[in-house]
């Protein structure tokens, strides 16, 4: 047995399988690619999958990481082949490595956001994001039970960048990511629609990449 | 790709991955080359409809041809539907994304009287009037298949053609007929003539139904060159029909979401109240050989880790033995386990049961449908308490720890010794676990009855019955629930509404069409899903077209009255069904088909052959 950390860019109307429907449909390729799966030994035997970080509905990535186990020593280039002719629309297999961090190491993640335009967008929403102050409403767990947590989305942001482009207001931005910390890109866009004062519209939202906690990339 | 429209709806509704197509294996056509657009729907949600096994058979016959692109629609789900409308946005098929108003037929599958509803709703989020005659030009062609269509008379309002009986070969020879008149130019009346002339086309606006003043029917009369009966079609051999060897692999998790094999169609059983043990006769099989490369081939395409064999009846099949060895061979080491639903309780052997535990142990369910020997006796079960309580034992000693019982209540001739019968067998079964040397150490048992109401329906022996009213079906529920003696049986009823207008609709006339367009103007759709159903709005409707929805359900029809669906022709006879109809009232069984055959008339659809005796000579003709 051995493990492999499968890179997943996931694009288009992909992005509308949820992180559940990712797991089934991740394990019906391997199937089809007729890679041999490392098999759990328990009364019911299961296959080793593992989502490094979930994705949010709705959300394209570049680099999601999927760590499986598998049997025999069949080359990762071999590996990557197989799986990318038997990936549906929209999930492309751009690499399959050798895992060096471990999936808890993970505390950021890079996005693309893309906006409909809106007057004076610019300058509002780096108006914004540089006052420190972004109040949101996060549904986090005390024990059991679902509450909802007031957070502020300015304490989970690295460095960012807003820029105008042809029909389109762009934030690249890099956000608290990981089972600790974690902001999602949709929790910023709330903050901002609500201190800006108007709802924000997003055309595609984009995972670029997952940082460690000094900002080198997650491999 | 997704229009921007689109776009910014699906970021609003719920699970918007079943509205964006895209899925492994969709068939994707240029649609400059292809004559003929096909929309199949499926009047319900996606999960549903995605799940069904017609509509993947249907959908590849089609795409098999050049000249011709299937695409699936399905219900949207209340949400998308209120944005879809808002937004402008028509109902549009998932493959192209192409609003479906533009195709050249809308084929819809009927599966249950409860989707009649979304029909309408879907044909108007389309952008079409949802009555045939107020769609003037011949494309879009509206049209139905499906069980439904043996009495789909409350719906012949709106479709122009209903497909009896199989679709693999009538649906090409339709597309064949319909290339032709496009070319041509011809009415939709000219065409509407001409497809009348294929055997298994009805074209419900062809004929012409006369009544009494009793409400009830008087006469159907064919208009013109209409056939007086319409037969319906079906294949003749199974090993050559069409079946995919891919199936559509959705990315949202759907109800049943795994490889289905068919092994065979009809049922030797003659259970009195199942319809499709009636209208899918005659019985005909396909080799084991020819099942075990369509699984195969389907786990290759779809990477499911399970497969299902799909009939009214998997223990009934003569090469189940054969076929099991066969796929044993290559599933446990794919890890593919084998799901056997429909299997019957007097023939679940030892053997079988340690089969399927080999893989993967998914649950048991079996159906004594009644509680007492005489009930048993008179919807023809032929099934014994000991059978039931044997296979009970087969399964515990197996490691099974739970198993499922079907019933029915409010079944023809019905005592309330019947109802604590029910009650008092699922007692026995719990009773069997805990006499069981072996069964697991510290596990319980869970023995699940499932009740739900007996629902009357057309080509059935009891197409005749009354229906039990609401207030004596809660009676009988609160009778079984005060009847249960331990905690180890759970108990699943049904919504006795939904019964009674599945009830209404299944024998129902043209008449209703009116009620369910006035019920779908109010607001009514989804009616099988419990949130959405809305009683007082159908009671509503009913009254507002002055027609009394007792007078479909509950009233006992007389032998010699002419029922709605009497001009359709599903094979069984008419006097199959009266002499049924007297042996249950005289508690009497008739043996399974393999036993001796009782004359249903159906093999004369096959050219006198069935499967159910190996020698058609040995095959009485039908007597009626």
């Amino acid at each position: 047995m051995r493990c492999v950390r499968v890179l997943l860019a996931k694009r288009g109307r992909a992005k509308y399988l949820s992180h559940l429907d990712m797991q089934r449909c991740m394990m019906r390729a391997v199937r089809r690619a007729g890679i041999d799966l490392w098999y759990t030994e328990g009364f019911n035997p299961h296959p080793y999958l593992a989502f490094a970080l979930p994705l949010p509905l709705g959300v394209e990535s570049e680099c999601e990481p999927i760590d499986i186990r598998l049997e025999g020593d069949m080359p990762n280039s071999e590996v990557c082949k197989r799986l990318n002719s038997a990936m549906p629309e929209g999930l492309e297999i751009t690499d399959v490595i050798e895992p060096v961090n471990k999936p808890g190491d993970i505390a950021f993640a890079r996005y693309d956001i893309e906006l409909y335009p809106f007057e004076g967008a610019v300058d509002k929403i780096k108006a914004a994001l540089e006052s420190g102050n972004l109040p949101a409403e996060k549904t986090g767990k005390a024990g059991r039970k679902k509450v909802i947590k007031q957070v502020n989305v300015a304490e989970m942001m690295g460095y960012w960048a807003v820029e105008e482009k042809n029909d389109s207001v762009n934030i690249g931005i890099v956000l608290a990511a990981g089972s600790r910390k974690n902001a999602s890109p949709f929790l910023l866009l709330d903050a901002l629609s609500a201190v800006i004062g108007e709802k924000l519209e997003y055309k595609k939202v984009t995972r670029k990449g997952l940082l460690l906690e000094n900002y080198l990339k997650f491999v | 790709m997704l229009s921007e429209k689109l776009e910014r709806i699906l970021p609003l509704v719920q699970k918007p991955g079943r509205y964006t197509g895209g899925e492994l294996n969709s068939v994707i056509k240029n649609k400059e080359n292809v004559a003929i657009r096909y929309a199949f729907c499926f009047p319900d949600t996606y999960e549903i409809g995605m799940s069904h096994l017609g509509i993947k058979i249907l959908c590849s016959v089609v795409n098999a041809r050049e000249d011709a692109w299937c695409e699936r629609v399905f219900a949207p789900w209340v949400d998308m539907e209120e944005k879809m409308r808002e937004n402008g946005v028509l109902l549009y098929a998932l493959e192209s994304g192409d609003p479906i108003k533009d195709f050249d037929i809308i084929g819809f599958t009927l599966q249950y009287e409860m989707s009649y509803s979304n029909v309408l709703n879907m044909l108007d989020l389309a952008g079409l009037p949802v009555r045939s005659k107020d769609r003037k030009d011949l494309a879009p062609l509206v049209i139905a298949g499906g069980p439904c269509v043996c009495n789909a008379e409350p719906m012949a309002n709106f479709f122009d053609i209903m497909l009896l009986g199989e679709g693999e070969e009538v649906t090409n020879d339709l597309i064949d007929l319909l290339k032709i008149h496009k070319a041509r130019g011809s009415t939709k009346q000219e065409f509407l003539l001409e497809a009348a002339k294929i055997k298994g086309v009805y074209v419900p606006s062809l004929y012409e139904i006369e009544y009494n003043e009793d409400n009830t029917v008087k006469a159907i009369n064919p208009m013109g060159t209409a056939p007086q009966r319409v037969e319906k079609r079906i294949v003749s051999d199974l090993d050559r029909v069409h079946f995919p060897d891919k199936f559509i692999v959705p990315g949202v998790e759907i109800v049943h979401d795994r490889a289905v094999a068919e092994i065979f169609r009809g049922c030797i059983r003659g259970c009195r109240f199942c319809q499709a043990g009636y209208i899918y006769r005659p019985i005909r099989e396909k080799q084991a050989d020819t099942v075990n490369r369509d699984c195969k081939a389907l786990c290759e395409s779809t990477g499911y880790d399970e497969v299902s064999l799909c009939s009214l009846s998997t223990s009934d099949y003569t090469h189940l033995e054969e076929l099991l060895n066969k796929l044993l061979d290559w599933t446990v080491e794919d890890k593919v386990n084998i799901a056997l639903p429909s299997l019957r309780a007097d023939n679940f052997s030892k053997e079988l049961s340690q089969r399927l535990a080999s893989v993967r142990r998914s649950g048991l369910t079996f159906a004594p449908e009644a509680g007492t020997q005489r009930m048993r006796d008179v919807i023809n079960k032929n099934i014994t308490e000991e059978e039931i309580l044997s296979a009970a034992r087969k399964a515990f000693d197996a490691g099974w720890t739970s198993v499922k019982l079907y019933f029915m209540l409010g079944l023809p001739t019905e005592t309330d010794e019947d109802i604590v019968a029910i009650a008092q067998l699922a007692q026995k079964v719990v009773d069997e676990f805990y006499r069981n040397p072996n069964k697991p150490k510290g596990k319980g048992v869970n023995v699940s009855i499932s009740v739900a109401p007996f629902v009357p329906k057309p080509f059935t022996p009891f197409q005749w019955e009354g229906q039990n009213t609401k207030e004596e079906l809660l009676r009988k529920q609160q009778l079984i629930i005060s009847s249960l003696t331990s905690r180890k049986i759970s108990l699943t009823r049904h919504n006795t509404d939904m019964s009674f207008l599945e009830g209404v609709f299944a024998r129902g006339d043209r008449r209703l069409g009116d009620v369910i367009e006035t019920a779908w103007k109010k607001g009514c759709k989804l009616d099988g899903w419990d949130e959405c159903f809305r009683l007082d709005d159908w009671m509503q409707s009913f009254s507002d077209c002055g027609i009394d929805p007792e007078f479909y359900a509950r009233r006992e029809r007389s032998l010699d009255e002419v029922l709605p669906w009497d001009h359709l022709d599903y094979g069984v006879s008419k006097a199959h069904f009266i002499r049924e109809y007297n042996k249950a009232h005289n508690n009497e069984t008739t043996p399974h088909c393999r036993e001796k055959c009782a004359g249903c008339g159906a093999n004369k659809l096959n050219g006198g052959k069935c499967d159910a005796l190996r020698e058609s000579a040995s095959c009485q003709k039908g007597q009626g």
